[in-house]
């Protein structure tokens, strides 16, 4: 049951951290779009992209893992807790319906993953990478990682995850990809407007 | 009854909805499997206690002998990936001096073979520590 309840909370976690620093409003007033047509899930993705870039630049630093956590989640509740009255605002039958539409999916790929939380081959050469950052060593330790011409930016957010994470197992460090991949999907069905329902049977 | 769902009515598509999201994704019974059964039974249901890559044995020992953080030659003879990174062991290069110990998986034997007719170089320099089905833990002669 604790398993269960952390993977919920890691879900959400997901959700707080990648909910800044642009929300609809800003977001819409600073691209000028015409009728705010950008939504939270767009939001998302603008975020993210930004977050991982800071994410990136923080990676040469050697920073602890945790300190970065800390600051991202506090920032983060920060910007939910000032944002609340526009948050309040939107809520409607129609996005609630899409947001629990979107935890339940997100969910469901997180439970299936700690069911068999199986790598296959190449996951083993970004562990190691990964691995590195877990243990608090530098950036030069890489170097001697398997496969050193691969990125190490996908192995940093799995050691941020997986070490920040509520039970601190590794394939919590995994969900990261899945929110990613959700929030692509569900932006790209919103672009082609088709209701949220429609996403399963495509 | 009818009068009691009137007020969900409209939420009625949802929830059929979200039911057959969770049955498709088979959450049900994922959710009860990581329930009933721990992290370590699940990755050695996953990854075999000693087939496969044999995960399970990996870990009963780097338990038992404290093998964390240890340089360890591993050999797979089923041609599985080696997990050591799973456990923070460093695995030694093949070309590289003879590691304190030497972690040898999946060998495949007839008749009246044993371990020490494999192939694995220099295997002679080493005893047995541990053994389990086919998955065998090695030490180093003093």
């Amino acid at each position: 049951m604790i398993e269960l309840f952390s993977i919920l909370l890691q879900v959400l976690t997901f959700l707080l951290i990648f909910s800044f620093p642009f929300n609809p409003s800003n977001l819409n007033r600073l691209v000028s779009t015409r009728g705010n047509s950008l939504n939270y899930i767009d939001c998302y993705l603008v975020n993210i992209v930004f977050i991982l870039n800071l994410l990136l630049f923080f990676s040469f630093l050697n920073i602890r893992l945790e300190y970065i956590f800390i600051v991202l989640l506090v920032i983060s509740i920060f910007f939910t807790i000032l944002n609340r009255n526009y948050l309040i605002e939107k809520i409607n039958k129609k996005n609630l319906m899409k947001f629990i539409f979107f935890i339940i999916i997100f969910y469901s790929m997180c439970v299936m993953m700690a069911h068999a939380p199986k790598l296959e081959w190449d996951g083993f050469h970004w562990i190691s990478k990964s691995l590195v950052f877990v243990n608090n060593q530098d950036i030069q330790t890489l170097q001697n990682a398997d496969m050193p011409m691969y990125p190490h930016l996908g192995g940093y957010l799995w050691a941020l995850f997986w070490k920040n994470s509520y039970l601190e197992l590794e394939y919590f460090g995994r969900f990261f990809p899945i929110f990613f991949y959700l929030i692509s999907i569900f932006s790209i069905f919103n672009l082609l407007k088709i209701k949220s329902e429609k996403i399963i049977f495509i | 009854m009818i009068i009691f769902l009137k007020p969900f009515k409209s939420y009625m598509f949802y929830i059929f909805f979200f039911i057959i999201i969770l049955k498709s994704f088979n959450t049900f019974y994922n959710s009860y499997s990581v329930l009933t059964s721990d992290y370590e039974k699940r990755m050695t249901a996953s990854y075999g206690f000693c087939q496969k890559e044999s995960w399970g044995f990996y870990n009963y020992v780097i338990k038992k002998y404290n093998l964390d953080k240890k340089t360890i030659r591993i050999h797979n003879l089923e041609g599985h990936v080696t997990i050591q990174s799973l456990f923070n062991i460093v695995k030694k290069e093949m070309k590289e001096n003879d590691s304190k110990y030497l972690i040898i998986l999946n060998f495949q034997s007839t008749n009246n073979q044993d371990i020490y007719d494999s192939k694995v170089r220099n295997i002679e320099n080493y005893n047995i520590e541990y053994r389990y089905n086919n998955c065998y833990l090695m030490r180093l002669n003093d």
